[in-house]
This record gives C-alpha cells, structure tokens and sequence, in this order.
C-alpha cells in the first residue's frame, strides 16, 4: 500500500496522525482561499516530488509525481518490483479531475496570454488517461490502464475492478487506487455549490455544514492468493467483495432515501457471503444530504445492527479527496484491522437523530476483522468495497 | 453461458442523428470535413462540427436543456438508441451505463475558468462546475433514464470506446446485469482543437456513438445487430507496434478466430503512425471522412462494423478496399482497432451471430 494525504506520506505517517486524533486539514496555502466561504483544505506539506527515472516528458502534474510515490510504496512494501516486469499488470486508477492543476494553469495562460502564447506542454498531462500510461511508463510495466472517473466513487471503483479482474483470472496482478490535487478550480466549484465548510468538516454531527476538500493519493497492489503465497508475499488483507449502484437521482445531491446506497452495500456484503461488518469507514463528507443519505442507508442495510457497530469518517483528518477518497479509505480500512483500532470521527460532538448511527468519536481498540468501505459521488456514483483480515 | 450481442445502434454525427444517415453519408463518398464556423480564434481550422440539429426535439426530458452540448449529444444518441433497440426504457437496476470520453465538457470547463478569472468567485454558475466534471454526461443520462444497475466513466483516447464496451461484456458476464448502454461522446472545442493541431492532428470531430449489448442467450425475437466475440486492450513498454500487435492477438485469440478470417477491419491510429500487423486485411476509418472524435471515432467503427455485418454489405467507398468482392452478404467477423498517442491500443471483434 502507499498513500499520502495531508496527515503525512506513507501509512506510517498517517496511521500515526490518525490513531493520536491529529487532523491534517489548516488554511489552504497552495493560493489565495480569502475570497471563499471556507478557507480550510487537506494539502499535502512536505511532498518531495520524486526522481523521474523513465518518463521523457518536460513537465509533470503534481497529480502524477503523488502516483509515482505511491505506487513506488505499494509496489515496495508488496515486493512486487520484480514480479511486475514478467507478466502482465492491470493500472487501474480513479480520479475526478486528473491533471486539473496543469489544465488550470493552461485555460489561466489561455486567458491572460492568449492561445497562441499558453504553453501546449500544459496540456500533455492534464487529459486524466495520462496518469496511469506514466505509470505504466515510470515502472516499465506491460498490461492494461483504465481510468475511471466517477466522481468521488473513483477510487473504490478503480480497485473494485482489479478486484473483479483478479478474480475472474484476467490478470495476477493490479495496481489500483485513486487520486486529486487541491486546486482552485475545484474548490471554487464547491464553494459555488455552498458545499464548503466555513469551519470545520464534522461528519453525522447535528451542526455540521459541509465538506473540507482534500487532496493526496493511495495506491494498493491486489494479487491474485495463490500467485502472493508462491512467491511468499506478505498479505495485508483480502478484498471479501464489492458492489456498485447509480442513484439515477440528481447531478449533485444524494437520493435522500439512501436506496441506491444501500443496494451498493448489500451487492458488497452478497459477494462477500454477509459476513459481520465490524467497522464501517463511512464516505461521511459532513454535508447536510450526504450524511442523512449514508446513515439511513446503513440503517436499511444493516437494520438493528446499525446502531451498534462503529461507524467513523477520516475526511475531518485529511479532507475530501474526492477521486482519491475511496482509495486512501480502503487503505485506512486496512490499517484499522491491522492495527485492531476504529479510526476516530473528529469534530462529531452533537448527534444528529437523523444520522443515527454508532459514530466513533475517538481512537478505540476494537477486534476489527472486516470492514465496509462506501464512496458516493456526483451524479449518483454509489460503491462499496469489503476488507478482510488475512487469515 | 452468457454472449453479449449488440441490440441497439446510434449515431450522432455531422452528417446528423442515426445510423441511416452515418451509412449514407459513408456510402456517398464525401467528406463532412471542411471549415470550423464555431471558433473565431482558430483560423483555418478545418473539421466536422454538428449544426442544425435540435437535440432538445429528440430528448423527450426537458430538465436537461441547460446541460452541457456534451451531455446533450449523450442523452439524444441515447435515446435514438433505446428507440431502435425497441426499448421504452433501460429504467431500473438491471441495466447499467459505461460512457466513454477523451476531453469531457471541455467548453464548460473553458467558461467555468474565464468566469473565475475575469468576473470573480462570487459570478460563477453552479452548473458551468457539476456540468463540466468527467462524469457530467454519464450521470446525466443516468438520471434521464433512469440507469441503476452502475454508471461509470472510462477516460481515453480513442480506445476508451472499446475499453467501455469491454467492461460492458465484463459486468453483463459476471456480475448479472442484463442490458449495458455504452456511450461515447465528444464535443469540440477550441482549446483542445488548437492543442491537437500542433501535435499534428489535421481535422476534429464531435459527436455521439451508443450501442445496447444484451446477452444473447435470453433475449428472444429482437433484433440482433451481431456479437462481441473478442475484445483486448494492451499497452507495451517495447513499442506502440507491439501494444497493437498484442491488442489484436488477444482480441482474436478470444473470438476463436484467425486473421484471416476478419473480412474487414476499421482502424483509427496517431498521426504519422501506419496500420501494421492486419496482414492486408482491407481497413478504413469513419475519422477519414469525418475527422478525429477521439473516443468517438471508434465508437462510429464500431457501429459501422456492426451495420456491416447486419447488412452484410460495405458502403460504396469501403467496399473499393474489399477486394474480394465475391463474398458479398458473408461478412463474419469485422475487427475495429485503433493505438492511441499514448502508446495504449485496444481491438474489438464483432461477429456475425449465428444463434438468433
């Protein structure tokens, strides 16, 4: 696994953020937030984007050096350097806006210089299907890229199709997960939509008013069991099952009945053969619809059992990542039953009786053995995806 | 054992909505390349661009009359799709969508950026943001019609048509979807054209392709276009030539099938790169007569090779490249295949379907 996100690089770093409670989000510094109803954003500090070794092009996105990191941690923790360059490799990525921070700086250029004067190498790693090709460039690979770009449901989907390829024998190996930058053009969007918190993000919490975007990466390397066990790699967790629905509701606001949500949930808990949820990593994004959506489609999902088992969203630590939340969240998921801990729900201080779910208000050792992990997205993108301990 | 067949077809081109026209503007041998009137600042700028059409008189849903040209072109060629699939509705949670784009929305996106940098924050629409994300058309025409199986957008070149209709055959043979609408869309617009200009691009097109894949083996008394037999995408560290020459391989290795048993095969490659490996297989592109629709070039090939093997027939022009002409009313297996800029190449064989 690698990741980054404002609570630091690398799982390490974050788990440790994370398991003391301490949030990444502070004032946005990558440009001038004063203008916006909030100012507040998850940024990556501290990032040193990495040597290039392979790719020839000029000028890389940042979105891209994040990837080349990440991937490089996953691809080192797995041991799968080696392994990697003999067959064939599916790149399976998420993103909401790719390279969003080279195409701001293009259209910006467009506008101030003229077309003729906007440099054209902005353009050569803004397109989102770039992202992947690098990598695939980066690290010498062979196989397959697809780019998903379902909104904040990215992430989940991309590593729920290396599951589904996995399993159905296509590949042995999968590089997934998921990916966005801060930039201007994206917070402006939600500002615009009175999505933004002016304050704090505080998921299920009766006073909450909107999200904190985010921004970082998280990559998995999912491995076929037999193919890890013959060359005795070191198996984080399983992936049990997945599933996925559209709402066919509205562009920007969740079905208010949770149905199609509930539906991705019961199609992941179906695949995986319903076992016990003992942690649910809830999308949470501390808007007014979304957490009234998720909670009452824990409810309809998981009945009764819904109010006890612990519920928890990491955006109050590292933002929204929007195309890279599912992923980082399932590597969080994974690092909770690693480390036997339910991550904390910062900032949740008043119940909401219409998120009426076991929120997890602060670190808590737990006996966690699988977890639910839901995104939902613009345009009604709805997913889940079950982790399980390795055993 | 589940076989995606092709059920519904349709087009959004230049030449206008729907397969007819496609087929006669290919078999009238013109071209619908000539001068852009949409950009003022691209001078001499030659491509195909659609006009003329009102697509809110094909879109029975008024709510969508805002939405960007992009989502619009989907919603029609939708529509027009479902019509000739003899559906009333793909409503509900066994179909699901894949849509296909290269550039997305780039025109909203372009007046979203000119709205914050020259007006200011407080100016911007709503809509120019939740319009102009990736995902904008698929999540449109989900909501239009109703799609709850799962909606999802495939970002690429000119491969991400075939990308989207393989994961259409994935989630139809897997995951126990009945129906997958795969969707293809473009718009042009004078950023990405003055881009694609100098990296050697000559013409641009925009549009729609969208084509219904059921399965095959329950659907009863419809009309079926032909069947996806094989399908691969690929990409190589040792050459563009060797991502397309394994796409192809795996793609026939799946049909079950030989070269020399494809009839016809419809191609889209980068500027300045040449058809390699088909073994002189006859091959022709809709992008030679409409200019490159990115994701949407290939969409067209793969409607037109479907036509093809329904009909059992080329359009005039193409059919000057079948030399063997005798086999008229036998075309079996049509490949459409195309190598991106990036390296990246995909194929897909379409089939004669042989079990009605």
């Amino acid at each position: 696994m690698g990741m980054i996100t404002a609570c630091g690089v690398g799982t390490e770093d974050n788990w440790s953020a994370m398991a003391a409670g301490i949030s990444g989000i502070k004032e946005i510094e990558s440009f001038d937030a004063s203008k916006y109803r909030g100012k507040y954003g998850g940024e990556v500090h501290g990032f040193i984007p990495p040597a290039v070794e392979n790719l020839k092009q000029v000028r890389l996105d940042r979105s891209t050096f994040m990837l080349i990191h990440t991937v490089h941690q996953a691809l080192v923790q797995a041991g799968a350097s080696d392994a990697t360059q003999g067959e064939d490799v599916l790149v399976s990525l998420g993103t909401t806006l790719g390279g969003m921070l080279s195409g701001q700086a293009f259209h910006k250029e467009v506008i101030r210089k003229g077309l003729d004067r906007a440099r054209v190498s902005l353009i050569s790693d803004y397109l989102a299907h770039y992202q992947p090709v690098n990598i695939m460039r980066e690290f010498g690979l062979r196989g397959d890229t697809v780019t998903f770009s379902n909104a904040c449901a990215s992430g989940t989907n991309a590593i729920g199709y290396g599951y589904r390829c996995i399993r159905s024998g296509e590949y042995d190996l999968a590089v997934c997960g998921g990916y966005d930058t801060m930039s201007e053009f994206t917070f402006a969007g939600f500002n615009a939509l009175m999505a933004v918190s002016p304050t704090l993000c505080r998921p299920f919490d009766k006073n909450r008013d909107g999200l904190v975007l985010g921004e970082g990466a998280g990559i998995v390397v999912l491995e076929e069991m037999q193919h890890a066990l013959d060359r005795r790699a070191d198996m984080l967790a399983e992936v049990a099952g997945y599933g996925e629905s559209a709402d066919a509701y509205h562009m920007t606001s969740p079905d208010p009945t949770g149905k199609q949500a509930s539906n991705a949930m019961n199609k992941a808990l179906m695949d995986a053969g319903c076992p016990e949820i003992d942690y649910i990593n809830a999308h949470g994004t501390g808007t007014e619809l979304n957490d009234i959506m998720e909670a009452s489609a824990i409810r309809k999902s998981f009945g009764s059992r819904a109010e006890t088992i612990p519920v928890s969203s990491i955006k109050p630590m590292v933002g929204h990542i929007l195309g890279g939340a599912g992923a980082v969240e399932a590597i969080v998921s994974i690092l909770a039953i690693r480390n036997k801990a339910f991550p904390p729900n910062l900032n949740y201080e008043t119940p909401d009786r219409e998120c009426d779910i076991n929120i997890v208000r602060k670190v808590t050792d737990g006996n966690v053995k699988t977890v639910l992990s839901n995104s939902f997205g613009f345009g009604g993108a709805n997913a889940s995806i079950i982790l399980r301990e390795y055993v | 054992m589940k076989r995606p067949v092709l059920t519904g077809l349709a087009s959004l081109c230049p030449c206008g909505p729907g397969m007819e026209l496609l087929w006669q503007f290919l078999a009238s041998g013109s071209s619908a390349i000539r001068g852009l009137t949409r950009f003022s600042s691209v001078s001499g700028a030659l491509g195909s661009e659609i006009t003329g059409i009102d697509l809110d008189d094909i879109i029975d849903n008024r709510s969508f009359r805002r939405a960007a040209d992009v989502s619009k072109y989907a919603l029609a060629t939708i529509q027009l799709a479902l019509r000739d699939a003899g559906l009333d509705s793909a409503a509900g949670e066994e179909s699901v969508m894949v849509t296909a784009v290269t550039h997305g929305a780039m025109n909203y996106t372009q007046a979203y950026h000119e709205s914050m940098v020259k007006r200011g924050v407080e100016d911007i629409s709503p809509i120019l943001f939740s319009d102009s994300v990736l995902n904008a058309p698929a999540g449109n025409a989900s909501i239009c019609y109703g799609i709850q199986g799962s909606v999802h957008t495939i970002v690429a070149g000119t491969a991400a048509s075939i990308k989207a209709a393989m994961m259409g055959c994935r989630l139809i043979h897997e995951d126990g979807i009945n129906r997958a609408v795969i969707v293809s869309v473009e718009e042009l617009n004078e950023l990405s054209f003055h881009c694609r200009i100098k990296f050697g691009e000559s013409a641009m097109s925009e549009g729609a392709g969208v084509f219904l894949i059921e399965d095959g083996s329950i659907i009863k008394g419809k009309q079926v276009y032909c069947q996806i037999s094989g399908y691969a995408s690929h990409i190589d560290p040792a050459g563009p030539y060797v991502s397309f020459q394994k796409a192809v391989g795996k793609a026939l290795s799946m049909a079950g099938i030989e070269k020399h048993h494809l009839d016809f095969a419809l191609v889209d490659m980068p500027p300045g790169m040449h058809t390699r490996h088909l073994d002189g297989i006859p091959s022709d592109t809709v992008s030679r007569y409409t200019g490159n629709a990115f994701c949407v070039s290939s969409a067209w090939n793969i409607l037109l090779a479907a036509y093809m093997i329904y009909k059992g027939t080329l359009p005039g022009p193409f059919m000057k490249r079948w030399e063997e002409k005798t086999k008229l009313n036998t075309i079996q297996n049509v490949i459409v295949c195309n190598l991106e800029e990036t390296g990246s190449a995909a194929a897909l064989v379409l089939s004669k379907q042989e079990h009605v």
